[in-house]
């Protein structure tokens, strides 16, 4: 298997201070015992004890194990000792059976995991008490029609009294509007009325972006009054934008699909309170798109990202929905050896109208994944083979995308957000040039 | 402007005012769309709502692309990437800089030289961080612009900031062309060079081809300033021999200063120069030998010299200098040392002894300077023999270089503060041996852990991976030392990467 870079290693570390410390450790000195398996990578470290500190890493989750009493986690050995397998200059040789004490720990740890799926299917088949389940959501549902009807009337006072006296409040007048919605239990609308709230005073373009911010509030207030002519996968869109969660063991029940699943690209953003991460799939035999999110607050630590352009073999639950769909893992997927071909590709023009299709059918999506054929890449736009041209997101960092394509032609794939695309993943045509289907680079950005 | 462009920009004007002042306009006909609007009797607010919600889904999905023109395309790069392994090295350097931060710089300049030496280019994907770190660090730009090329430079172009390239690759081209083929650029393009250029291109001229630089030099002297004169004769210093002393005894009679100052100290440096020869028929009569066995020495001090003596060197004093004794050092250090051999009859060991016991403090002071000019090892080692001068080291071979500075560590054990010029007279690499027997003197002295502070920079400057092994093992064994373990760690790290570097582009 592929081995990690440094750069992923370094998005483990809880803290710099432990990074630091992990560099140190970083050679062979202190090392004994050290191999891989794709993967298990496993080590044992000197330390200044008599018994050196076995370490083990299961490379998918990752997890890590430590016998070392260090609070943080992953601890410096782990991190070290990953380090030092990235480098690959052969100091952690690949082996084809883990040592005794990694493939110990991963045995206990699958055998944990199967315990725990087993709980869980108890759980689920432990029948809840239907009375008390159900008065609970009428009583949730009284709650949000409540907010519903509030936050209608919010929307025609607004339009009668104009944007512009809207725009004159403060802060505070649009925060109030979303703490009422998150006290009716519809947080994901509050976030977009915060968001909105926040750009009005400082946007030169704040009057039509409110105006169709009010658009999409008020459809959001119809959407839910008709709630009981829509469909389960409009009702799921609704609810994902309106930040109504659909549990987890609800979405694993249903609607899984098995399939060898292509690493399209991944995003990560961190508003200061939440980190995010999105991760782009695609199936290889249904070519159907999705994508994976993963949060983390606080001290929590996201997951690796996967590795753009390596397939995993996977079954992934979807959320209810129509389209830009949400999965989620059902299980640990397996690396397959094979990395997949990235498809084809289309112009924009062809890209912009399946996007427009995508939002007919969800109106809720925020952005739309797009693979890109022969686009050229400019300081601040992407141009494709047709002379047509899409304006980069202000989040993009362009630099690497313009070194790794110097102008010329290349696959791209991103996200259309409004009429902007962020720039995920590149598809580098390698020495033959040419950038057709043949297989390039993946990198991702 | 379509119907519905006016139809959007009116239900915006609504929208600003609001609708108790302004109607909402209707819907015009959108064709096979099969929008309608609502039946009438539907209030304004909620008019304006449903057509905002209509003309924002319109804006998202049907608004029409730009049409741009392709940007300009990066031509084909000329050299070969990096191998894999150097790749993941400077992936390493500029990521999580082993040996610290501060020891960055250091490797990255390694790496950069070592692939363009190696005559590979950056990978495209670093090129924008490596671009980033040398537009902050001055240093690193040369070495940096070297390696960029066709798409690097390309990239470069693109930001204001970076624009510092062009210069720089422009230098460093100009810099490796004459370094592979030494060639002079042609006359006229020489007279059209701003001097801060030129000083540069004499010197890569002058290390292949010194007849070519001297010739650049004479081409434009009568035209150039003193200060331009001066740093050209500077240049000469590369490579200098016998046949620039015709440049150099016509530039002592220069009507600038500071142009015969640096002229006589060239000279300084040719001992088989004619003024040598003036120099020497001066200090013959000056220098006796006394005693029944003709074992001592005296020296007397010059008189006034004649103008042909002022214009060889013997001049104004330094200040709170006697004259004549200057002029005595000035003598000693422009006449051949083979002098002495013939004024004392003696080597030169004994002849620096019988100057010493003579006190002739500005005869020695003199021959000192000739050493030093002329790299003279048999008498750099007589010299040192009376006392330690880490600026006569470089004139000895380097296996003796290396044995007196380890037998002068072996002196100044407990004298933190010498230990670095001491080390530092042995340039950079050091050998083998004596960066091991270094290391393990540092490692037995008391004060090991100031030396090595006092010394890091001539330790990651010269060290060789020989003594690696035995730094890991102090390493091992520094116990509660904090900053010594860090500074060796950090020093183990910097050569054990370094070493990596030289390693991947083989």
């Amino acid at each position: 298997m592929t081995r990690w870079t440094a750069q992923q290693v370094a998005g483990l570390a809880p803290d710099a201070s432990s990074l630091t410390a992990a560099r140190r450790l970083a050679r062979p000195g202190p090392w004994s015992d050290t191999g891989s398996t794709p993967t298990l990578l496993w080590g044992k470290c000197q330390g200044s004890g008599k018994t050196p500190y076995q370490v083990s890493i299961d490379l998918i989750g990752p997890a890590f194990r430590c016998s070392c009493p260090s609070r943080k986690f992953p601890c410096k050995h782990g991190l070290a000792l990953l380090l030092l397998w990235v480098d690959g200059s052969g100091s952690v040789a690949d082996a084809d059976e883990a040592a005794g004490f990694a493939q110990e720990w991963a045995s206990e740890r699958s055998a944990r995991a199967e315990a725990k799926a087993a709980g869980d299917a108890a759980k689920s088949t432990r029948t809840p008490d239907p009375a008390a389940a159900a008065k609970r959501l009428e009583e949730r549902l009284a709650l949000m029609d409540g907010g519903m009807d509030d936050f209608a009337r919010w929307l025609t006072d607004l339009a009668r009294s104009g944007t512009a006296s809207a725009r004159q409040q403060s802060y505070a007048w649009w925060d109030g509007t979303a703490a009422r919605l998150v006290d009716a239990q519809l947080p994901g609308l509050a976030d977009d009325v915060r968001s909105v709230g926040g750009a009005v005073s400082g946007r030169p373009d704040w009057a039509e972006r409110l105006l169709v911010a009010l658009g999409r509030w008020w459809t959001a207030t119809r959407a839910w009054s008709a709630r009981e002519s829509l469909g389960e996968d409009q009702l799921g869109d609704l609810r994902a934008y309106l930040g109504w969660s659909t549990s987890t063991e609800s979405v694993r029940r249903a609607d899984a699909v098995t399939d060898r699943w292509l690493v399209l690209g991944a995003h990560r953003s961190d508003d200061g309170r939440l980190q995010q991460q999105r991760t782009w799939l695609r199936g290889n035999a249904s070519g159907e798109i999705v994508q994976v999110l993963d949060f983390a607050a606080g001290g929590q630590v996201l997951p690796v990202a996967r590795v753009v352009g390596s397939s995993l073999d996977a079954t992934l639950a979807r959320y209810p929905g129509a389209a830009v769909r949400r999965a989620l893992f059902v299980d640990e997927p397996a690396v397959a050896d094979d990395r997949g071909r990235m498809p084809s590709g289309a112009s924009l023009e062809e890209a912009r109208s399946a996007a427009a299709q995508a939002w007919g059918r969800n109106p809720w999506a925020r952005r739309v994944p797009v693979v890109l054929a022969d686009v050229r890449v400019g300081v601040d736009r992407v141009v494709d083979a047709d002379g047509a041209s899409v304006r980069l997101t202000d989040d993009a960092d362009v630099w690497p995308l313009l070194a790794l394509t110097g102008g010329r032609p290349a696959r791209v794939f991103g996200e259309l957000e409004e009429s902007r695309l962020r720039p995920l993943t590149v598809v580098v045509a390698g020495d033959g040039g040419g950038s057709g289907d043949g297989d390039g680079e993946v990198v991702g950005l | 402007m379509s119907d519905l462009d006016t139809w959007w920009r009116d239900v915006g004007n609504a929208a600003v005012v609001g609708t108790a002042r302004r109607p909402v306009p209707p819907l015009p006909d959108l064709g096979p769309s099969g929008v309608q609007a609502r039946p009438a009797g539907q209030p304004r607010e909620e008019a304006l709502l449903d057509a905002a919600a209509l003309g924002g889904a319109a804006l998202r999905a049907g608004r029409r692309l730009d049409h741009a023109e392709p940007p300009e395309a990066a031509p084909d790069d000329q050299r070969a990437e990096a191998p894999r392994r150097a790749v993941q090295l400077l992936e390493l350097v500029l990521t999580q800089p082993p040996a610290g931060a501060a020891q960055r710089t250091g490797l990255l300049a390694h790496w950069l030289r070592a692939a363009d030496d190696a005559g590979c280019r950056v990978p495209h994907v670093l090129v924008p961080t490596l671009l980033t770190l040398a537009t902050g660090s001055r240093e690193l730009r040369r070495p940096t612009a070297a390696v960029l090329d066709e798409r690097g430079r390309w990239l470069a172009g693109l930001r204001e900031d970076w624009s510092w390239v062009t210069d720089a690759a422009a230098g460093a081209e100009a810099r490796s062309a004459s370094r592979a083929a030494g060639i002079a650029p042609p006359a006229d393009e020489w007279g059209r060079l701003p001097s801060t250029d030129r000083v540069a291109v004499l010197s890569s001229v002058r290390a292949h081809d010194p007849a070519a630089a001297r010739e650049l030099i004479s081409s434009t002297w009568a035209s150039d300033s003193a200060r331009d004169r001066r740093s050209h004769l500077e240049t000469l210093r590369i490579g200098l021999g016998p046949d620039d002393e015709p440049l150099l005894e016509a530039a002592l009679d220069d009507r600038a200063g500071t142009v015969r100052e640096i002229s006589t100290e060239l000279l300084d440096v040719l001992p088989g120069s004619a003024r040598a020869a003036r120099m020497a028929e001066r200090l013959r009569p000056l220098v006796r030998r006394t005693g029944l066995l003709g074992r001592g020495v005296e020296v007397t001090l010059p008189d006034e010299p004649d103008p042909a003596g002022v214009r060889d060197g013997l001049g104004k004093p330094p200040p709170r200098r006697s004259a004549r004794g200057w002029w005595l050092e000035q003598l000693c250090a422009g006449a051949p040392l083979e002098v002495w051999a013939e004024l004392t009859g003696a080597d030169p060991s004994a002849t620096v002894k019988r100057l010493t016991d003579a006190q002739a403090t500005d005869a020695l002071a003199g021959i000192r300077r000739a050493v030093q000019a002329r790299r003279d090892p048999e008498w750099a080692a007589a010299l040192l023999e009376r006392g330690w001068d880490a600026t006569l080291v470089p004139a000895l071979p380097r296996e003796r270089r290396e044995r007196i500075v380890l037998q002068r560590v072996d002196a100044t054990t407990e004298r933190v503060h010498e230990i670095g010029s001491v080390v530092g007279s042995v340039d950079a690499p050091w050998s083998p041996d004596f960066s091991v027997a270094l290391v393990s003197r540092l490692r037995a002295s008391r004060f090991g852990s100031a030396m090595v502070m006092a010394s890091m920079p001539h330790l990651l400057a010269g060290l060789h991976p020989a003594a690696l092994d035995p730094l890991e093992r102090w390493i091992e064994s520094t116990g509660a030392d904090q900053t010594l373990t860090t500074n060796l760690r950090n020093l183990l790290q910097f050569h054990s990467v370094k070493r990596s570097i030289t390693e991947a582009f083989r």
